[in-house]
């Protein structure tokens, strides 16, 4: 299987334009690892268009941003990319790491994927809404979303799904502890909300298959 | 089954959210500002998503409780 990486971007609500844009990160670490990849955006992000890439590229690592549900993963306007039971044979074999609410309790558990990481739960994201229209900007997402892109990053890197999963859980914790025990940048009004969302997100966080899997 | 002191201590910690904040529950909740979440909550016995915020505050101080 050729070292590529498949990853969607999809941009249709706040919420996935955020995944996406802080996602791009993903994309530069793995052209800087020599690592061939397939970023589909926006409109592209449909069934089709994805299946197609899957079959005709064959990524060993493919990182999926969206919505989703237990059993699903959801592209573009919600369209069901990948779902349990249906067309999950397309995740054989290659290393998944789904930013999506839920997949990885059905779809992440069920799936033959070489190595699956994904959440088993509500993937919460705390925004400034006034910077919706710059995502990056938004420093207020920035311990949420910096935790849980470590994971694909180190993949993109050539680190092991193991070591990456075990990574983004390190990170999840250090925000926890330094937004706990010391100042930030944040209100300890805000605290009283981020904290349980940024440590629900740690915890619903999952692996599944096998850990020293690599790109 | 939410305890009604479960829900008035999450409500309590989310009427300090700023006015300019909002959270994104995914694709079931949507993007929802400061009240919206307490309404939610309000009914966490009957709706998920006031469910699923009660647990993952819950989660958290007892997690802040055993450090």
């Amino acid at each position: 299987m050729p070292r590529t990486m498949l990853i969607t971007l999809p941009d249709f609500d706040v919420t996935v334009s955020y995944v996406s844009a802080w996602s791009e990160e993903i994309i530069r670490a793995a052209e800087k690892n020599g690592i061939k990849t397939v970023p589909v955006r926006g409109d592209g992000v449909t069934r089709s268009h994805v299946t197609s890439d899957i079959k005709s590229k064959n990524p060993s690592f493919i990182a999926f941003n969206g919505h989703g549900s237990e059993t699903c993963i959801a592209g573009q306007n919600n369209e069901p990319l990948i779902t349990l039971g249906e067309n999950d044979g397309l995740l054989d074999s290659r290393i998944i790491h789904a930013l999506t609410c839920s997949s990885a309790s059905g779809l992440g558990r069920g799936c033959k994927a070489r190595a699956f990481i994904g959440y088993d739960g509500i993937f919460w994201l705390y925004m400034d809404n006034n910077k919706t229209s710059r995502p990056l900007s938004d420093m207020k997402v920035r311990p949420i979303l910096e935790s849980a892109m470590e994971a694909p990053r180190q993949i993109a890197k050539g680190e092991s799904a193991g070591n990456a999963y075990a990574k983004s859980q390190e990170t999840y914790q250090k925000f926890i502890d330094h937004m706990t025990l010391s100042s930030s940048e944040h209100t300890a009004e805000e605290l009283q909300v981020i904290l349980p969302f940024l440590h629900s997100n740690k915890e619903c966080q999952k692996i599944f298959g096998d850990r020293e899997a690599r790109i | 089954m939410v305890s009604s002191s479960e829900i008035e201590l999450v409500i309590a910690r989310l009427r300090a959210m700023p006015d300019n904040a909002m959270v994104s529950a995914g694709i079931g909740g949507g993007v929802m500002g400061r009240e919206a979440l307490i309404e939610h909550v309000k009914n966490a016995n009957k709706d998920d998503i006031g469910k699923k915020i009660v647990e993952a505050h819950m989660s958290y101080l007892r997690s802040v409780g055993r450090a």
